[in-house]
């Protein structure tokens, strides 16, 4: 009993996201550990980025701006094939969402910090600006007056549920990537508390690393199709 | 643990931020870089096909201006054969006149020395019978004038006119 006591209680605190300082203005801000996080993230990413395109050449690259080049590339000709080239402007968004989260999915997590993606504060703006670009795609393509319509469309029964789909799209991609994300953690963690040698690395590998890739993925990838449904005609 | 509050917010700022700053820092450099590449490659593509199509006009050129010499090294050969055989013909008919006219020099002059040389014969003949009918005038007065004597004379002035 005491030792399922002792884990439950262990997995609880883990499990929480917490608050680690509060401003004080405004009778006290709280700021989480998955802003915090993030923040350091977003230092290290910027870093990295200005440390990579330093010695940026136009003839004979090296093999870091190769490397570099065709991870961009890579990345620009998976989301033309999606929404096609003219909608490129889309692109250096969801490409900044799919390093975030890898990053946060992956790296840190392996670094030993909490993924902020764990926090459901995080999830849900991703989620909320994925919503915004896909409406907003749409209507820049339609027109707001062609964007009304195409909720009556193919027939107009179906409107109630084309209105919720605004709804329901953004929070599959935010529930999904959280609990994901949440839940390979809660494994995680309880393997960490069983068996804390050797074992957890196999674990570690799926759960970490390749699950992490594969939620990155899927949300980007998600968005830009969302974006694309909305796009056409 | 599931729940939402402020961070939310603060969330949404970091992601734009983030995604503000890569695009400065991250994309747009390499972005810029991969689109002069490709601008230099299109720009290096269009200069050798230009260049090409130059070297190809120059060759055009070339050629005709190789055709258009050869016609002039055939004109200017034919004329120099013309020329030639006009200078060659010029040569001959002067050299034959020359011949003709020394030819005929030396008949004129050959035909002086002939009758000179009769008319120094007449005068000699004229000579030798003057001297004859002197001898016979002198010789007949004993009348036994032969035709020894007659041949001895004739001999004797014969000898004298061979050292002319």
């Amino acid at each position: 009993m005491t030792v399922t006591g002792n884990l439950a209680a262990e997995l609880t605190r883990e499990l929480n996201t917490e608050t680690l300082f509060t401003i004080p203005v405004l009778g006290g801000i709280p700021i989480n550990e998955s802003t915090v996080i993030t923040w350091i993230i977003m230092a290290i990413l910027v870093i990295a980025s200005i440390l990579l395109t330093r010695n940026l050449k136009v003839e004979n690259p090296g093999k870091v701006q190769l490397l570099l080049e065709s991870g961009i590339q890579w990345v620009y000709d998976f989301f033309d094939d999606i929404y096609g080239k003219q909608n490129r402007g889309y692109t250096p968004y969801l490409m900044t969402v799919l390093v975030f989260l890898a990053f946060s999915n992956t790296f840190m997590v392996l670094l030993g910090f909490k993924p902020p993606t764990k926090d459901l504060n995080v999830t849900v703006a991703l989620a909320l600006i994925s919503l915004f670009l896909i409406e907003t795609a749409g209507m820049r393509r339609k027109g707001i007056k062609g964007y009304i319509k195409h909720f009556t469309e193919p027939v107009a029964m179906i409107t109630p549920i084309n209105i919720l789909e605004i709804a329901i799209r953004p929070m599959s991609l935010c529930m999904r990537l959280f609990g994901n994300v949440f839940g390979a953690f809660v494994v995680m963690e309880l393997i960490k508390l069983i068996a804390p040698v050797i074992i957890p690395i196999p674990f570690s590998m799926f759960f970490d690393i390749f699950d992490g890739l594969l939620q990155a993925y899927i949300f980007v990838f998600l968005t830009a199709i969302f974006m694309n449904n909305e796009m056409e005609d | 643990m599931i729940s939402v509050d402020i961070n939310l917010l603060f969330a949404i700022i970091n992601i734009i931020v983030l995604f503000l700053l890569l695009r400065k820092f991250l994309i747009k450099p390499v972005r810029n870089i991969m689109e002069k590449r490709d601008e230099m490659i299109r720009s290096g593509l269009e200069n050798a096909r230009k260049s090409q199509s130059d070297a190809e006009l120059m060759k055009q050129e070339y050629e005709e201006k190789l055709k258009n010499a050869g016609d002039i090294s055939a004109g200017i050969i034919s004329d120099a054969k013309k020329e030639a055989e006009a200078r060659s013909k010029n040569i001959l008919d002067e050299a034959n006149a020359k011949a003709d006219n020394i030819l005929s020099s030396a008949r004129e002059n050959a035909e002086t020395a002939k009758i000179k040389a009769v008319s120094e014969a007449k005068e000699q003949i004229a000579d030798l019978a003057a001297e004859m009918a002197r001898k016979l005038v002198t010789t007949s007065k004993d009348s036994n004038f032969d035709s020894g004597e007659y041949d001895r004379f004739i001999r004797e002035t014969g000898d004298d006119n061979d050292g002319n």
